[in-house]
């Protein structure tokens, strides 16, 4: 993040704001509503807060403008810059004003008034752009998710945070806002102490999978992309205890407790969540620890506590003689396993933030390295 | 400043003046109307022959301060770099922004390089390069070509670096690569 020269903030905690006019593209309560959203976005990490106020002078004056509209910054037409903003200040200092010659929408297409207000108000908190792609100030629009699962990215809230500070704890405070469950820190792929809840790979990429999110790492692109769970499946859970691709049939199989989902590219199946019971499993196995499908013998393992067992994709069966101890077939991994995968012949077991990577035809463990090896730290 | 993605099709067509240039230092600001102004020389004009005539020279670039204002702010001290500066004119002047497809030329693939020298211009005023955002998406008239480099993460803008979205038939405009040409 980058804060502008002299780094300019407002000096008080409580700030108002003045929707001016209005875009033809939208109706009025949209507009309010996007820019409430996109407030409360920067309100929901620092101790600001917003009121809106119908006529007057406010802090922040909301805008709609094409062309030339009474700065020295004419708008461009449709395309190009999409909307600008002042730092804090008095006067215009602090405002907003979107080029009207673009088509604003509340969808994934057009351009999404939420996603550009929350950028450019955090220019009028007194934030300047970021290098860092994933970050919502980074200039370059992109529609990333919708407003009810938008999250800011960590440099976005450091950044924030080192002109106001957090926000009120929230276990000291009661905070009557939408969101129920405290949100979980955003998990850093080069904490050293990382570890994975699953890893599969899809269509010759590799998914790590954490909370309620994952990294995705390609081959052609080195640096790993980072995404909600949710904005590629929506109905999937977070928390993930295995997930695996089935090769064969272009699916990716995902378990949580004794559910599980199947999806292809970002659709979830039809038919799903099915129980793990209708794989073979006993009873007694309540959830899965991991599980890695080996494309040539296209065969399954599944990992739950210190056993494992195979799974036959061709005839849809559980092989004879499972579940086996896992140190017996595999020496040196030690049970609770969280995740594996299967790379370059070799199996790389995942265990907090331990990974081992294992050799089937000698039977032993050549490396070990730390889980986040894979995510270029 | 929140700019839409640029494609280097859409931003010649749009762009009054094309050129490559230097940049010649840091730039002067002016403090009261806030802007600032990069001494650049010009080496070549590949658009804008009509606006300016043959023979101008440009030698300022002028963008506003602030970069959320969408200024543009200049990374680079090397005065030997030939960037391809996509600008606006306005009372005579080239004005760059945030938001102006503007890279080093050597970065340019050497059939983007001949596009924005020769091909790009086949298609403006006729063909609408139009941005996927999401997916799904879909053409909105025959005339546009969908451009899906922002949803294929990965693909490192593959496709424009080496297609162009040109007339094939009257009414009718479809990618063509650029390496063939």
């Amino acid at each position: 993040f980058s804060t502008f020269p002299g780094s300019p903030k407002w000096r008080k905690s409580h700030i108002t704001y003045r929707i001016v006019n209005y875009t033809p593209d939208l109706p009025r309560q949209s507009v309010d509503s996007a820019i409430e959203k996109a407030l409360k976005v920067w309100e929901e990490v620092t101790p600001l807060t917003f009121s809106r106020i119908s006529e007057g002078e406010a802090d922040i004056m909301i805008s709609f403008a094409v062309g030339e509209h009474g700065d020295f910054y004419p708008f461009d037409g449709p395309g190009q810059s999409l909307a600008h903003a002042y730092p804090p200040g008095p006067g215009f200092y602090g405002d907003v004003h979107f080029d009207d010659d673009e088509k604003w929408t509340l969808a994934p297409s057009g351009t999404n008034l939420f996603l550009v207000a929350a950028h450019e108000l955090g220019h009028s908190l007194g934030l300047f752009h970021s290098d860092k792609k994933e970050s919502l100030m980074y200039p370059v629009y992109r529609f990333s998710t919708s407003p009810a699962n938008f999250h800011l990215s960590q440099d976005d809230i450091e950044g924030i945070q080192s002109l106001y500070g957090a926000g009120p704890s929230s276990d000291a405070t009661v905070v009557p806002v939408l969101s129920v469950s405290p949100r979980p820190e955003t998990p850093d792929k080069c904490d050293p102490a990382l570890s994975f809840d699953s890893v599969s790979t899809l269509r010759g990429e590799v998914l790590f999978f954490k909370d309620r999110y994952f990294w995705r790492r390609s081959h052609w692109n080195p640096e790993p992309e980072f995404h909600l769970i949710s904005a590629f499946w929506p109905t999937l859970p977070s928390d993930l205890d295995a997930a695996y691709e089935a090769h064969n049939t272009d699916s990716v199989l995902i378990f949580k407790g004794s559910q599980f989902w199947a999806v292809r590219g970002n659709e979830v199946q039809a038919g799903y969540p099915k129980g793990i019971h209708t794989l073979g499993f006993p009873p007694t196995v309540k959830k899965i620890d991991a599980a890695v499908f080996e494309k040539e013998k296209k065969k399954t393992y599944f990992f739950v506590g210190d056993k494992y067992w195979r799974f036959d994709e061709t005839r849809h069966v559980m092989d004879k003689g499972f579940p086996r101890q896992i140190t017996d077939d595999f020496p040196g991994i030690e049970p609770q396993v969280d995740a594996v995968l299967h790379e370059f012949g070799f199996f790389y077991f995942f265990r907090g933030s331990s990974q081992f990577e294992f050799d089937p035809n000698a039977r032993t463990v050549t490396h070990i390295l730390k889980s986040n090896s894979w995510l270029l730290c | 400043c929140s700019c839409a993605p640029p494609h280097p099709q859409t931003a010649f067509c749009n762009s009054d003046l094309v050129i490559r240039a230097k940049f010649m230092g840091s730039p002067e600001i002016n403090e009261t109307t806030l802007y600032q102004r990069y001494k650049i020389k010009m080496t070549k004009m590949l658009k804008g022959f009509k606006a300016v005539g043959n023979a101008a020279d440009i030698r300022y670039a002028y963008t506003p301060v602030m970069e959320s204002l969408c200024g543009y702010a200049h990374k680079s001290q090397n005065r030997s770099e030939e960037f391809l500066i996509t600008g606006r004119l306005r009372n005579g002047n080239l004005h760059i922004s945030a938001c102006s497809f503007l890279v080093p030329w050597r970065t340019l693939s050497p059939a983007q390089q001949r596009a924005f020298s020769k091909t790009y211009s086949a298609g403006c005023g006729v063909c609408t390069v139009f941005p996927c955002l999401s997916i799904p998406c879909k053409l909105e008239s025959d005339t546009h070509c969908l451009w899906t480099d922002q949803v294929l993460v990965g693909s490192e803008d593959y496709q424009s670096r080496h297609f162009a979205c040109l007339p094939r038939n009257p009414g009718l405009c479809t990618w063509r690569s650029l390496g063939a040409r």
